[in-house]
């Protein structure tokens, strides 16, 4: 088990995110409208560096070639392949879903709290090789 | 309770976003040799980008009229400015390196990633400096200018470790000065092949490309075919402009089997029998039905082409390779390794990244679609019999 | 193998007019009287001739005589029934000429293979439209989606704009709307195309008769993109030219792309593979199959082939494929869906279904 302090909540204000060095391959810790999440550093599709990706919103369907700007912040784009993750929910917007591991993450005393059970590299070993 | 542990890290910060991981350790190499004064060779990139840092680096060593002619930064426009966009503006997020400059323009930032993250041995470097332009010499004279900036950075500063290989830049669009730039660089020992652009107003088997391919196999130079950026009629297809990239990129396939029935069919592997012909970055799925429609037709239509005296499917087994990337990834993977068989990977096939691309296929994934005995195939030995490499390589404390 | 059985469909026969000014007589001025091409496709022209021997009929184009081809086609080949589509003349650069030879051309149609030929009630036709003036192919639709003869939408391949861009969408609202599939098929006569390849013009027929049914690709590729059969849950197209098994690899590249770049086209909302089996059918091309069965039976099985390919003779040409000698060594089952049933499924057959009186149908537009 192990737990890490990511720094205090005024470090990480809301539209930030940082790559803690936890485990083999880091955890990306975000602010999204002042609720943290913690992703696996760590692409399902093949294996890129999720968290050192923009953050942004993405676009929406509105019928008939209108298209909505939507969910500004919400969204994670892998620097490799551009696939989109929702960041609150660590899977992918478009289906078949595919799921980034996440941790728990919380705040105490106004400092930021990771934890990971154990070696998140494992985890993402475990991981299929991406397809679909 | 577990005392409260900070991050690791050597600054004692916690880390930012970008830049300060430089490449996250990812474990990847697929062999570690330490002390050992030879390394045998496992991974051979057939496709890599390089890209000078900055445009004068170009520029500085293109000719005169040209240099002095005002024309867009075409290093960082080719980059900001295509007309389709690919993702991340074509280039992977995490690639552009710290200190400033594009993507595979930093020699250290780019081994960390390419030898030592993903562990490949040699690289085979295709710049896409060259804009295809109206004016021949024009495009020619940056075509030089391309392959003197290779051969005096990459291909030699930057290659004690003589890991890297080059292709040069020719401009098909008038035969004698491809020609021309051949000649000047036969000979060159770190040029391993002759790349050119399919966006043509013709098919690369007809006549007036002869003599490029007459050159190119008298030096024993493959032929690469790589899509560079272009604009306007190049992009034409033959229902009009695509509007997404989705479209534009899924249709690199259909140029390169366009380019290749015509090689095939004007006889251009009969005239040019050591002619070796490589497609870069078109996929290969689509070999398999290609082959058995011009085995057909051929059969039946042979008399249309005289010059033509094998099937077509043998011409490609003994002149012809494909690079890997971007590989297909069907939903069911079994699917991908019964392609493979019918398209005769073992034999065509030859691994590339495309780094520092977007789609970058990296070398541990793509090794564990392929059976054994296919996998060391196309990782390595279809490139290193097709350019001559040694099968070995100096230990040089990079990967 | 005893031929196709007794429900082969023939999803792509191509009747021709007997004799090239035939199709005057239902034009009006000042149509009627302005030239345009005959026909035969003006370049590659096939170096063994373009036509099957027993095709030629006396006196008449070939392929002109319907009583040869219903001799043929049910008699010798065992086809139950066939989806006839005929050529027009190509991407004509007078929108309103182009227009006015589909028009005649369907009422031809009516009048003849689908009317007073018809007796037997085993053809059905294709309503040639051009996509060209798409409000007028939208109202050559509405003018012929009673006719219960008339089983699809028929476009040529050539065009100027790939057919998923928004210009064409009205034409195949009404398509879709009256559960007609739209049919495309490389055209006859002589337009102005752009270069039948993306890199130009090919020397050869060889290269022709290869490659050019590829360019459905780029017109699939554009349906998919653009979200047209996310808008049009009814539409299907039929690809009758075939080159099936060299498009699906290049639409597994479009799966690759379409989560990196779904934010350019967030309308298209599947992976585009799917789109394949739910909205796309294919003609059956006589020289994509591999030599070695096995290959094509796994073929056919990794890319769901088997529910999207059509039988098709493509009679009158020299290239026919015969159902006799079809699928022979297909998986149990295969040969019937190829040959029958993904056909049956398709389209709304009636049998009978002829042109009420044998008569033509309502006049064409002014």
């Amino acid at each position: 088990m192990g737990r890490y302090v990511v720094g205090r909540t005024a470090d990480l204000p809301p539209g930030s995110h940082r790559v803690v060095r936890a485990g083999r391959v880091g955890v990306g810790v975000f602010n999204v409208n002042g609720k943290y999440y913690a992703l696996n550093n760590y692409c399902p599709h093949a294996g890129g560096p999720l968290c050192l990706g923009d953050v942004t919103g993405t676009t929406e369907d509105a019928g008939a070639y209108n298209v909505l700007w939507v969910r500004q912040g919400e969204i994670v784009s892998c620097p490799w392949h551009a696939w989109e993750f929702d960041i609150a929910t660590g899977r992918t917007i478009t289906e078949p879903t595919k799921a980034v591991r996440t941790y728990p993450v919380w705040v105490e005393d106004g400092q930021v709290i990771l934890e990971t059970d154990g070696d998140p590299g494992s985890a993402a070993r475990r991981q299929q090789p991406g397809g679909g | 309770m577990p005392k409260n542990r900070q991050p690791e890290d050597k600054t004692g910060r916690p880390e930012n976003r970008r830049g300060d991981l430089g490449g996250v350790p990812m474990a990847r190499s697929l062999h570690v040799d330490r002390g050992q004064t030879d390394v045998r060779v496992k991974i051979v990139d057939a496709d890599v980008h390089p890209a000078p840092r900055s445009f004068a680096e170009l520029r500085e060593r293109v000719p005169e009229p040209w240099r002095s002619r005002d024309w867009p930064d075409q290093v960082f426009d080719a980059v900001e400015t295509p007309t389709y966009v690919a993702p991340g503006k074509a280039q992977r997020r995490d690639a552009y390196p710290p200190g400033g400059g594009p993507p595979c323009s930093d020699l250290a930032f780019a081994e960390q990633q390419l030898f030592g993250d993903a562990g490949v041995d040699y690289a085979v470097l295709l710049p896409l400096t060259v804009r295809p332009v109206p004016n021949p010499e024009h495009e020619a004279a940056v075509c030089a200018a391309t392959n003197s900036w290779l051969a005096e950075t990459w291909l030699s500063a930057y290659n004690r470790h003589g890991r890297y290989r080059g292709a040069l830049r020719v401009c098909s669009a008038q035969p004698d000065l491809a020609v021309r730039e051949i000649e000047r660089w036969a000979g060159h020992p770190h040029f391993v092949e002759v790349m050119l652009v399919p966006y043509t107003r013709a098919p690369f088997g007809q006549p007036q490309y002869h003599p490029i391919l007459a050159a190119a196999a008298k030096h024993g130079l493959p032929i690469v075919v790589h899509v560079n950026r272009a604009a306007g009629m190049g992009l034409l297809t033959p229902v009009g402009f695509a509007s997404y990239f989705i479209e534009h990129h899924a249709l690199y396939s259909l140029l390169y089997a366009t380019h290749l029935t015509s090689l095939i069919f004007e006889g251009a592997f009969e005239k040019f029998p050591t002619l070796k012909v490589v497609f870069a970055e078109g996929g290969f799925s689509w070999i398999a039905p290609l082959l058995w429609r011009l085995d057909n037709l051929w059969a039946h239509l042979r008399s249309e082409a005289p010059l033509v005296k094998r099937r077509p499917s043998e011409y490609v087994r003994d002149h012809v390779r494909f690079t890997s990337q971007p590989i297909e990834e069907p939903s069911d993977a079994g699917h991908l390794q019964r392609v493979f068989e019918w398209v005769d990977a073992a034999r065509l096939l030859m691994f590339s990244t495309d780094y520092p691309h977007w789609d970058f296929d990296d070398p541990l994934r793509v090794a564990r679609q392929f059976p054994d005995g296919m996998r060391e195939r196309v990782l390595r030995d279809n490139a290193l019999e097709l350019y001559g490499l040694p099968p070995t390589r100096r230990a040089d404390g990079s990967a | 193998m005893a031929g196709g059985g007794a429900r082969t469909v023939d999803c792509a026969v191509h009747p021709s007019i007997r004799q090239k000014d035939e199709l005057r007589e239902y034009m009006q001025e000042p149509w009627r009287s302005r030239p345009f091409p005959g026909p035969e496709r003006y370049f590659y022209p096939a170096p063994m001739g373009e036509y099957a021997p027993e095709a030629r009929a006396d006196g008449g184009l070939p392929g002109s005589d319907p009583e040869l081809a219903g001799r043929r086609l049910f008699t010798e080949m065992g086809v139950d029934c066939a989806v006839l589509i005929p050529l027009t003349r190509g991407l004509l650069a007078d929108a309103d000429l182009a227009t006015a030879i589909c028009a005649a051309t369907n009422d031809w149609m009516a009048a003849t293979w689908l009317g007073k030929a018809n007796s037997h009630g085993r053809f059905y036709g294709s309503i040639r439209v051009n996509p060209g003036d798409p409000e007028q192919a939208r109202r050559e639709i509405e003018r012929w989606a009673g006719h219960p003869a008339f089983v699809q939408v028929a476009v040529p391949m050539q065009a100027h704009r790939p057919y998923g861009q928004r210009v064409y969408f009205p034409l195949w609202e009404a398509a879709a709307r009256h559960g007609l599939p739209v049919a495309v098929h490389a055209d006859g006569g002589a337009g102005v195309d752009f270069w039948p390849s993306a890199a130009g013009y090919y020397s050869t027929f060889m290269e022709y008769r290869t490659l050019y049914p590829t360019n459905f690709a780029y017109h699939l590729a554009s349906l998919i993109a653009e979200g047209v059969f996310d808008r049009l849950e009814e539409l299907t197209f039929v690809f009758a030219d075939g080159a099936h098994h060299m498009l699906t690899p290049l639409v597994w590249r479009m799966d690759k792309d379409w989560r990196p770049t779904r934010r350019e086209t967030p309308w298209t909302k599947q992976l585009p593979s799917t789109y394949l089996r739910t909205h796309v059918r294919f003609c059956a091309d006589r020289f994509e199959m591999p030599d070695d069965p096995k290959v094509l039976d796994g073929w056919l099985e990794i890319t769901g082939a088997h529910e999207m390919l059509l039988f098709a003779s493509n009679y009158p040409y020299w290239d026919s494929f015969d159902p006799r000698e079809a699928f022979t060594s297909a998986a149990p089952g295969v040969r019937e869906r190829i040959l029958s049933e993904n056909a049956r499924a398709l389209y709304k057959f009636k049998p009978g279904a002829t042109t009420p009186g044998g008569q033509a149908g309502k006049p064409g537009p002014s």
